[in-house]
């Protein structure tokens, strides 16, 4: 594998070329105008041929000077928060305020104890939950129900 | 006096019971979340807003204000105690204020930070006292051909004073316009980018997409470094400067609010600037540059007095233009657009009682902050001491109920998830998110202008080079540019960030 094929310059460059042709794509159904009219188009089609010039100078100065630095991504706190943050937004209309922050809580704790630690994390999900119902669902009447309907309220 | 009524009028509305309250409030509760370690004032302001949904506009905009002013100074506090700046803008404060913790000065750091920035900030409210309405005058005769190119310097200002790559930051400045196109066209009722989705037909939410950016992204950034271990704070001992500390500190704080307030103004951004600029500058007027670095009271009071006086001085564009200098006035200029209200020339003639008592709270704020913050720095220091670990989840749940409490939208917070999710991605290819901000918010903005003037003109471009007030903002957007792309210039601007 060649070094500059995964810098950050390479990604980069790779994904803005990539957002910069699919929009300018799209942009060509939008009516393009004239200059004295300028429909709705045009706007994007000038940004996007932006992004396109951006991400391929990205990657040709990749390529030539070799100066991106290898990408780093620290999986376990990416992937632990987004489950947790998932689980809540599945669950928070059906199960209400409560389950659903306890839960979020207990899973994105996984993003720091390695291996997981089970005691710290219910405990700190009850602190957490309970002290959210109070501050915002009854102090600043949060529109959210502390119990959802499958819980058998409202 | 103009600006005596002016200010007279703001008072009054401003130190109204609720409304001090709401200062108070938000200056504590500014202070307690930009402490924390790895949460700047955009995070810390975007974390709060669901307190503000309940208020009227003038207590929403006074008590954000006051949390503004207190993450900024939440955040020295921070940099200065464990050297772990929560903004960059702090970033410099940490280089002598860190030192001058180690050698059980902390305190008189703190204390010079707290002295500093207010008195910057007090020159600040003057300033935008006595700018304001002249800006406004002005502005009353800005066309839309002169609006585009102010826009167009704006943003250029606000990748060239990006750290990283200039080039990267373009591509995230365009990136946030292609996004602030997405929902239904103005002018002929399009759809653009909504992909048949209903929830994007009025576009993507601004605060939305910073709760995912500066709340979960940052989170999932801030996990890879503090992932454990408890953080060592400096003791304090003394919080009185002696007097030769305080003759020390004195220049320093006069020329680095002169800075500030100048470079606040810049569309685009300043207060990072302004703060390298003064370090820069106090280490060349030194008569002692040998001692900065290693504890040089002067390397605290300049930086401090120049970004607060820079955050202080940046209203002035987002009140009298509806530009935002940066990520946080773009936040507080979507907070009035949610309110109904538009940010530009015509705000400050038709609520006066608005904008002045925002200038006047931003006085009481800091006078708040400082009465308020050295006697509790021992609650801040035993809050610093929070291992993260207890204290992300927190976050957490104030960013996913800050997104639904928005506009009760489940929909809302998936987006939030794909933008913490993509944000994190970006930041690890060395992409600043702050670009992408301030591109999505003026990128609308960049359209409309650009449609009317050439409309106005009957489709000629050359309108941009004609008005005087286009050119020069032309002018100026490319020798920007230019300067940043040649190398020597470059190299100079590399090292004064590394600093």
């Amino acid at each position: 594998m060649k070094r500059w094929l995964l810098s950050d310059d390479t990604l980069s460059g790779a994904a803005f070329t990539v957002v910069g042709l699919a929009g300018g794509f799209l942009a060509t159904g939008y009516r393009l105008g004239t200059l004295q009219r300028m429909g709705p188009g045009f706007f994007p089609i000038i940004v996007c041929v932006g992004l396109v010039a951006v991400g391929l100078f990205l990657i040709a100065r990749s390529i030539v000077s070799g100066t991106g630095e290898p990408v780093g991504i620290a999986l376990r706190p990416f992937l632990v928060v987004l489950a947790g943050l998932v689980v809540f937004v599945m669950l928070v209309e059906p199960l209400g305020l409560l389950i659903s922050t306890f839960l979020l809580v207990l899973v994105s704790a996984g993003a720091a104890y390695e291996p997981y630690r089970w005691r710290r994390s219910v405990i700190l999900a009850a602190v957490l939950s309970i002290s959210c119902i109070i501050l915002f669902g009854l102090l600043l009447g949060q529109q959210l129900p502390i119990f959802g309907p499958w819980l058998g309220r409202g | 006096m103009e600006i005596f009524s002016n200010i007279a009028l703001g008072m009054e509305t401003a130190v109204s019971p609720f409304n001090l309250f709401y200062c108070l409030i938000g200056c504590l509760v500014g202070t307690l979340v930009g402490v924390l370690p790895g949460i700047g004032p955009t995070a810390t302001i975007a974390l709060l807003l669901p307190l503000t949904y309940q208020l009227d506009p003038i207590g929403a905009l006074i008590m954000l204000a006051g949390i503004y002013y207190g993450a900024q100074y939440g955040g020295s506090t921070t940099s200065i105690l464990v050297k772990l700046p929560g903004q960059p803008e702090s970033v410099v404060t940490a280089i002598d204020g860190y030192e001058m913790a180690k050698q059980g000065r902390g305190g008189i750091a703190l204390a010079t930070s707290a002295y500093g920035s207010f008195f910057a900030g007090t020159a600040g409210t003057l300033l935008i006292a006595f700018f304001a309405p002249i800006l406004t005058e002005f502005a009353l005769q800005i066309r839309p051909a002169d609006n585009f190119s102010l826009m167009l310097l704006a943003l250029v200002v606000s990748i060239a004073v990006a750290h990283g790559s200039i080039v990267k930051a373009g591509g995230m400045l365009l990136l946030g316009a292609l996004i602030g196109t997405v929902g239904t066209d103005v002018n002929e009722g399009m759809h653009r980018y909504t992909f048949g989705i209903m929830n994007l037909y009025d576009g993507v939410d601004i605060v939305v997409l910073v709760m995912g950016l500066f709340g979960v992204a940052e989170t999932i950034r801030a996990l890879e470094t503090h992932m454990s271990g408890k953080i060592a704070v400096e003791k304090i001992t003394s919080l009185m400067p002696t007097k030769k500390d305080i003759r020390d500190m004195a220049n320093p704080i006069v020329r680095g609010t002169g800075i500030g307030a100048v470079l606040g103004l810049l569309p685009g951004g300043g207060a990072l600037l302004a703060s390298f600029a003064s370090y820069a500058l106090e280490k060349r007027v030194s008569k002692t540059p040998e001692q900065f670095g290693k504890g040089a009271i002067a390397g605290v009071a300049g930086p401090e007095s120049a970004n607060n006086a820079a955050a202080q001085t940046s209203f002035i564009p987002m009140l009298t233009l509806g530009i935002p200098a940066n990520v946080v006035m773009a936040m507080m200029m979507s907070v009035m657009i949610m309110r109904g209200i538009t940010p530009g020339p015509s705000v400050i003639a038709e609520q006066p009682a608005l904008v002045w008592a925002l200038v006047a709270s931003m006085w009481i704020g800091n006078a708040m902050l400082l009465a308020l913050n050295l006697p509790l720095i021992g609650m801040w220091v035993k809050i610093v001491r929070i291992p993260y670990e207890l204290m992300y989840p927190a976050i957490l749940i104030l960013c996913v109920i800050g997104v639904y409490s928005l506009n009760n939208s489940v929909f809302d917070l998936y987006v939030m998830i794909v933008a913490g999710a993509l944000g994190y991605l970006a930041l690890r290819l060395g992409c600043e998110l702050a670009p992408f901000v301030l591109g999505m918010l003026l990128g609308p903005l960049l359209e409309v202008n650009m449609q009317r003037a050439l409309l106005l003109s009957r489709g000629d471009p050359l309108v941009f080079f004609q008005r005087p007030m286009s050119l020069v903002c032309l002018i100026m957007a490319v020798l920007i540019l230019v300067a940043n792309v040649l190398p020597s210039v470059r190299r100079t601007r590399d090292e004064v960030m590394i600093e």
